[in-house]
């Protein structure tokens, strides 16, 4: 056998072990992932020295104010757009005298804010698909 | 009314032949050349006077059938499809009219098919006109139908016989379907047996496949036909397949659309196909080879993707069409090239091939955005001016990149760079087909060099039974020279050599006879011993071994040869056994016999110790006995051996002396070559003296013994005179000359040729 | 010194085809030839090392660590100095000229330097076509200054002459062992036996070190970072390659690259000190050792007891076939590289599907698998076949004494491959069976994919035994031997890459493709290349065979 075949056949084993790998590879649904790459908030705005704020009217003969956070995200063919989860942070109460406690500011899993007690707080949307989007919006309760 | 213009028109025909008999005959060919010129213009006007074909539409199966019955539709399928074919026969009869299978298609096929055809003429030309109703084109093709009738009447009258002679019947057989399979008009295979499934141009799909597989065949098999016809021969079926692909190709075509440019036929394939009859009649060169290269190149393409539409019948009109234009450019100029009909291609016709290909090229484009402009469609021929190509290659932003000019009112676009891009890349893709084409050619040559060399080898074996009347060619051919070595005129040069190693050699040695060759290195010894054992073909001359020609039968008269060559040059890593039973395996001789003489000559020649050993460990003496061994365990008629003294122990020679007389005395030839003067002396019974490639001299040993001469003596006195004022390349033509010699011996004195002794006489001048 | 140059010039022209130099236009072929293989190993190297450096292989920094180089170097430098040995210790001691040569009138140490020389030229030539424009890709990669280009060369130059005098002082043990292991059959089986087990040893080894999960692209990171271990392992243990490697291409100090330094010039006097002791040695061992080692020698097997035989009648072709068989299985060279390769496919077949089998493959992974499997056993069989394609040039002197029996061409050419025919089917058939049982593949698929290689292997063998009796070069074995290297040869090596190639896209093809019966479609192309080559070789066989050389 020839040196250069010898050194084909070394190259073309090593091809095909790539070819196999990257074309004739089972699809595992965490490997050709699209993530999502970026969430942008969609619900109206308003500004207070150049910070965007959504406002919620908070209800004070019910006792209850709420928003649902509406948010769009790309690409659009992400391959698990719902994998998204809200967090709450920077809580200020606006009426000190009213009590509160944990329960008072609320987020569900669908990304509704419910207000017990005027309050403001910083939202964030995060990409749980592992991605790592995110994006954050004030939001005042008054 | 159809039938009554039918008759009129023969009639017509048929009077003014009776009434003008001897002007027509005396200016047949005119005459005819005239009619066919008649049947062409009204078949012209009759095919695009209507709008193509109800077949078109219909299937003899189908629940839409507008005829009375499925047969009737049929019937009317096959007669148009046979019109067709006689049509094109009959217009191509005049210029052709030397040739056997016109006549016999004329006189055979046209006449039935015009019957038939005037049978049901109803019924075709309703196909055409969808009325049962009177109009020009029933009317036109009442008198197409009459004038084939007349004409193919007319060769019948000339031939005197109605059928096919009998040694042009194979070729009839052979082209009749080819007649018919070309002239098949896109619609019949639709009309007779529905869609037959369904066909997708995307993804090799079964029938796109198929219709691959047909366009290779067509080609295989009409050059298998047509290989062995001549040039004139060929270049006619060519025309022929042309011109009805052509009619095939405008099945559909009217007046009216010729009128719409977009529909004009400006696409390379179907403009090729065009210029195909063009080239077959006229030869031009250089439009051959523009469709060699540029148009096979793009139907080739174009085969591999279609761009007709998608999902349509499998046998629909369309797709058809689509397949018997391109098979038509793909497969004719390729015949044509490699019957013979236009020469192989070099460098510049290529060349040339790719500056037409420019010209027509700019044409199109401008035509393109010309007819776009003007019609305010989008007009794509050759796809130079659409997104088809670059949607195929993804690449449509290409289509964004334009130039755009002022031409009167009109606006003409450019995609440049596109059209750019696309000219360089197609004219590469030529380039690509004609490494090809090359190759092809390579392999072809190939092919025909053993094919031509096969049959010069079965016609000298026919020469060779036919000239000594035997049946086989394995047979004893030639009974005078039984029992005999006889060479005669033999002359050989290797390669290209400007001399010859022996020239003119006439050599007989009959059986029971040992014959020296004596002569000094390079005198032609060992030549003349392998071209007698078939290892070098001779130049001239024949060989034969007991009645066998070397070079004609050389199996048989190899069987009759036991060769001992001059080197050893024996499988070294056999046994000697084993090496023996192989040669006699090659010779067919029975264990018995093989036993029997392997005893006996390993007794002889003292080697029964040392024969079960590999050859490789044998001393020189012993590889010679084995050799001696393997030439004599099939009782060769000749035995002959190449010095095969030189350099062997006393001991040996005796032996291997011995074995040489004993073979000669049962009846045998033994032929051998040597140095050795004195072992000649010993053995020979004649002497062979060999200068130059000549035989100089040839003696008996008993007269020379009888004179009280020596063999040495003689040898030294021989080449001695031979030297004295004798050039070494004595005379090539003249026929050998035996001067008398002292008591019986014979001297070989070559007479000088022209060129020899001017070639002294400048040798003179220069001293 | 006189005596030294005719000597070398003398060896050169045998062995070398040096009449180029005579004809100003066959010089600039050739130094063109030259270039353009120059050119393309370059290009060549320098896509290969783009890409390890593009997928950051060997280390996240975007460039390409020297290292690798050293390794290239080491592999080079192991591959060189084997051959060089092995081809010195023939050339030295057991070349057939030896006999001429040691009646000349010259002392031994100029004979041995002499030949030395000569092989030097060789060795030289081989660098030039691949060290240097690995190298020299490196360089370019690397973007190095002009300069570090000129440097390559005449260092890997230089370090080709320590290559040769350290082979040349190695070939003389290397010579005894030989002789040895000649002299002493059972040494020499054990000897193979040995080498056969490490073989099998080191291929089960590798087995062993596959992972049960080969995931090229989720572990990636993982893979890479391996790599990137043991090259930092050979750097640290195979030092003297790392420092050469430096010293070549410089070193890299984080920020710069320094190209000549203190160690630099340190490396390059022991360099040039390693060849004058090596030279010196070489120059002792060949005064006082030469001339008694390369004495010719003659192997006298005639003392050996010859079993009687008997006689025994065969058909003529039947003969042909097992006599013809005999010859070439005795022939040793040949014997040897088969049944290297009878081992060698399967267990090929063994490796690679171990890896395949620890890739979790969807549908056309599987297809993929299939095909490669094919193309490499197809490669591998019809490139140990190469050898056919002068299997008629290489009787020599024989082949006349052949052609003078009365057989017609045809059986006595065809019976010439029945050997290679038989030899293909031992490796093709059991490297089938491991594919199907490692792929879990239905056995009559396996039937009909091993009849389908077989069915190439042997149309491929067809057409290289067609190529050599069209074509004969019976007179380059006359005087090289069994080394001489014929244009079928090379043709034949091109031939297989493109058959099997070609039978990759063919199965792969057809599997992917919707229609049924995929490998009975593939085995009917397989038969109709068969049936057309030996139509084509019986055909030719009957109207070309005699024709081909027509000298004297």
């Amino acid at each position: 056998m020839k040196k250069s075949s010898i050194f084909l056949v070394v190259i073309i084993c090593i091809v095909s072990f790539f070819a196999i790998s990257f074309w004739g590879q089972a699809v595992d649904n965490g490997q050709f992932k699209t993530y999502i790459t970026s969430i942008t908030i969609t619900n109206d705005t308003y500004s207070i020295a150049g910070t965007d704020y959504i406002l919620v009217d908070y209800d004070a003969e019910e006792g209850f104010g709420s928003v649902i956070v509406q948010y769009d995200y790309a690409p659009d063919d992400a391959t698990d757009p719902e994998a998204v989860s809200f967090s709450l942070a920077d809580i200020n109460y606006l009426d000190e005298n009213a009590e509160h406690d944990e329960n008072s500011v609320m987020v569900s899993d669908m990304g509704e804010v419910t207000f017990l007690v005027p309050a403001s707080l910083t939202l964030t949307i995060m990409a749980t698909d592992g991605g790592g989007a995110q994006a954050s919006v004030l939001i005042i309760c008054s | 009314m159809s039938y009554l213009i039918c008759l009129l028109t023969a009639a017509v025909i048929i009077a003014l032949y009776v009434v003008f008999r001897s002007w027509v005959e005396k200016h047949i060919s005119i005459v005819l050349k005239v009619l066919s010129g008649l049947l062409c213009v009204v078949f012209f006007i009759r095919y695009f006077g209507s709008k193509g074909s109800l077949l078109a539409d219909v299937a003899a199966v189908g629940a839409n059938n507008p005829f009375e019955s499925g047969f009737v539709c049929a019937m009317a399928s096959i007669c148009v499809w046979l019109e067709i074919a006689s049509i094109t026969v009959t217009e191509i009869y005049p210029y052709f009219e030397h040739r056997p299978l016109m006549h016999n298609l004329s006189k055979t096929f046209c006449l039935i098919s015009s019957v038939l055809n005037i049978v049901f003429l109803r019924w075709t030309a309703y196909t055409f006109t969808g009325s049962y109703s009177m109009d020009y084109v029933s009317a036109f093709m009442a008198v197409e139908v009459a004038i084939i009738f007349c004409m193919s009447l007319h060769t019948l009258w000339a031939d005197k016989r109605f059928l096919v002679a009998k040694g042009q019947l194979k070729d009839y057989l052979v082209f009749l379907p080819v007649v018919l399979i070309v002239s098949l008009p896109p619609y019949t295979l639709q009309s007779l047996f529905g869609n037959m499934g369904y066909y997708f141009t995307t993804g090799f799909a079964f029938y796109h496949r198929l219709y691959l597989y047909i366009a290779v065949a067509v080609f295989i098999i009409m050059y298998m036909i047509l290989r062995r016809h001549d040039r004139e021969f060929v270049r006619m079926v060519l025309l022929y397949m042309s011109l009805a692909a052509l009619v095939s190709f405008l099945y559909d075509y009217d007046f009216s659309r010729f009128a719409e440019p977009s529909l004009w036929p400006l696409h390379l394939c179907c403009a090729v196909l065009f210029v195909l009859p063009v080239v077959f009649m006229f030869r031009i060169n250089w439009l051959y080879y523009f469709t060699l290269f540029i148009g096979v190149a793009g139907a080739v393409f174009a085969m591999f993707v279609p761009n007709t539409a998608s999902e349509l019948g499998a046998l629909s009109p369309d797709v058809m069409r689509f397949w018997i234009n391109h098979i038509a450019v793909f497969a004719l100029p390729l015949l044509a090239v490699f019957t013979g009909v236009y020469e192989r291609p070099k460098v510049r016709d290529f060349l040339y091939s790719l500056i037409v290909y420019a010209a027509y090229f700019l044409v199109i484009n401008f035509v393109n955005a010309w007819f776009s402009a003007l019609y305010e469609t989008s007009v794509d021929f050759f796809f130079t001016n659409g997104t088809v190509i670059m949607s195929v290659l993804g690449a449509e932003s290409l289509k964004n990149i334009v130039w755009t000019v002022t031409l009167g009112n009109l606006e003409l676009t450019f995609m440049y760079a596109y059209q750019l891009i696309y000219l360089f890349a197609y004219a590469a893709f030529c380039a690509i087909w004609y490494g090809v084409l090359i190759w092809i050619f390579h392999a072809q040559d190939i092919y025909l060099n053993a094919e031509e060399r096969y049959r010069d080898i079965k016609v000298e074996e026919y020469a060779l039974c036919q000239q000594y009347g035997k049946k086989r060619p394995g047979d004893c051919m030639n009974e005078e020279t039984k029992d005999k070595l006889v060479i005669k005129n033999f002359s050989k040069r290797y390669g290209r050599n400007t001399f010859y190693s022996t020239h003119d050699l006439d050599i007989e040695v009959p059986s029971g006879q040992i014959c020296g060759f004596l002569g000094a290195n390079g005198a032609g010894k060992s030549t003349t011993i392998k071209c007698v054992v078939g290892i070098q073909p001779p130049t001239a001359g024949t060989i034969e071994i007991n009645g066998y020609d070397i070079a004609k039968q050389p199996a048989e008269a190899k069987a009759q040869i036991g060769y001992v060559p001059d080197h050893y040059a024996l499988y070294e890593n056999l046994t000697g056994r084993e090496y023996i039973n192989y040669v006699a395996d090659l010779y067919g001789i029975s264990k018995a016999e093989r036993d029997a003489r392997l005893d006996d000559l390993l007794e002889k020649l003292s080697m029964k110790d040392a024969i079960d050993a590999r050859i490789s460990s044998y001393s020189h003496g012993m590889k010679q006995k084995v050799a001696i061994m393997s030439a004599l365990v099939h009782n060769p008629k000749l035995w002959i051996l190449d010095e095969p003294l030189t350099g062997l122990d006393p001991n040996s020679v005796y032996e291997i002396k011995e074995c040489m007389k004993d073979h000669a005395h049962q009846g045998n030839i033994v032929f051998f070559s040597t140095h050795l003067l004195d072992v000649a002396e010993t053995v020979c019974d004649r002497v062979l003296i060999i200068k130059h490639g000549h035989i100089i001299a040839e003696v008996n040993i008993k007269d020379l013994k009888a004179q009280g001469e020596t063999l040495e003596q003689f040898y030294l006195q021989v080449i001695e005179e031979h030297n004295e004022g004798h050039s070494p390349y004595p005379d090539e033509d003249g026929p050998r000359k035996k001067t008398p010699h002292a008591g019986g011996l014979f001297f070989n004195r070559p007479k000088k040729s022209r060129q020899d002794k001017e070639a002294d006489a400048t040798d003179a001048a220069e001293k | 010194m006189d005596q030294f140059r005719t000597l070398f010039l003398m060896q050169l022209k045998e062995k070398m085809d040096i009449s180029f130099l005579k004809s100003a236009k066959r010089m600039a072929l050739k130094v063109l030839q030259f270039v353009l293989e120059f050119a393309v190993v370059c290009v060549v190297a320098y896509v290969i090392l783009w890409m390890c450096q593009y997928f950051n292989l060997f280390t996240p920094l975007g460039r390409l660590p020297v290292g690798v180089m050293s390794v290239v170097f080491a592999v080079m430098f192991l591959f060189s100095i084997i051959t060089c040995t092995v081809s010195l210790s023939k050339n030295l001691f057991q070349s057939k000229d030896n006999a001429v040569l040691f009646a000349l009138p010259a002392s031994s140490e100029t004979l041995f330097f002499s030949k030395l020389a000569v092989y030097l030229i060789n060795e030289m030539r081989r660098t030039f076509l691949f060290l240097v424009p690995v190298f020299i890709a490196y360089a370019i990669l690397a973007s190095l200054k002009w300069y570090a280009y000129i440097w390559i060369i005449v260092m890997l130059a230089i370090f080709t002459v320590f290559l040769v005098l350290f082979a040349g002082l190695l070939s003389i043990p290397i010579h005894y062992v030989v002789r040895f292991f000649n002299r002493f059959t059972a040494a020499k089986l054990i000897g193979v036996l040995v080498i056969l087990g490490l073989a099998v040893w080191f291929i089960v080894w590798i087995i062993g070190i596959i992972p049960d999960d080969v995931n090229l692209i989720k572990n990636w990171v993982a893979i890479s970072q391996t790599l990137r271990n043991a090259l930092s392992w050979f750097q640290t243990h195979l030092y003297i390659f790392y420092a050469f490697t430096l010293f070549l291409c410089g070193r890299y100090d984080g920020t710069d690259l320094i190209f000549w330094s203190k160690y630099s010039w340190a490396v390059f006097l022991i360099l040039i000190g390693c060849i004058i002791v090596l030279a010196g040695l070489n120059y002792l061992i060949s005064h006082y050792l030469y001339n008694r080692v390369a004495v010719p020698q003659y192997t006298d097997s005639g003392e050996k007891e010859n079993k009687p035989a008997r006689n025994r009648k065969r058909g003529g072709f039947a003969s042909s076939c097992v006599y013809e068989s005999l010859r070439l299985l005795r022939a040793g060279g040949v014997l040897g590289s088969t049944v290297a390769s009878i081992i060698i496919i399967p267990c090929v077949t063994v490796l690679i599907n171990t890896v395949y089998s620890a890739i979790a493959t969807r549908t056309l992974g599987d297809y993929m698998i299939v095909a490669f499997n094919v193309m490499i056993v197809l490669l591998l069989a019809t490139s140990s076949n190469v050898w056919t394609a002068s299997i008629y040039s290489r009787d020599g002197e024989s082949l006349p004494l052949r052609s003078a029996m009365p057989q017609k061409p045809f059986p006595m050419l065809f019976s010439r491959l029945a050997y290679s025919f038989f030899a293909t089917i031992l490796m093709v058939v059991p490297s089938c069976v491991i594919f199907m049982i490692m792929a879990d593949m239905a056995t009559l698929d396996g039937i009909l994919l091993a009849v389908f290689m077989l069915l190439i292997c042997f149309g491929h063998i067809l057409w290289s035994a067609e190529m050599d009796f069209t074509h004969p070069r019976i007179e380059a074995f006359k005087t090289s031997g069994a080394a001489a290297s014929t244009p079928s040869e090379a043709k034949s090596v091109v031939l297989s890459f493109i058959l099997s190639a070609v039978a990759l896209g063919l199965v792969l093809f057809f599997l992917t493709d919707t229609g049924n019966l995929p490998y009975v479609r593939v085995l009917v192309i397989a038969a109709i290349f068969l049936a057309y080559r030996f139509v084509t070789f019986w055909f030719r066989s009957r109207t070309m065979y005699g024709f081909g050389e027509d000298k004297e």
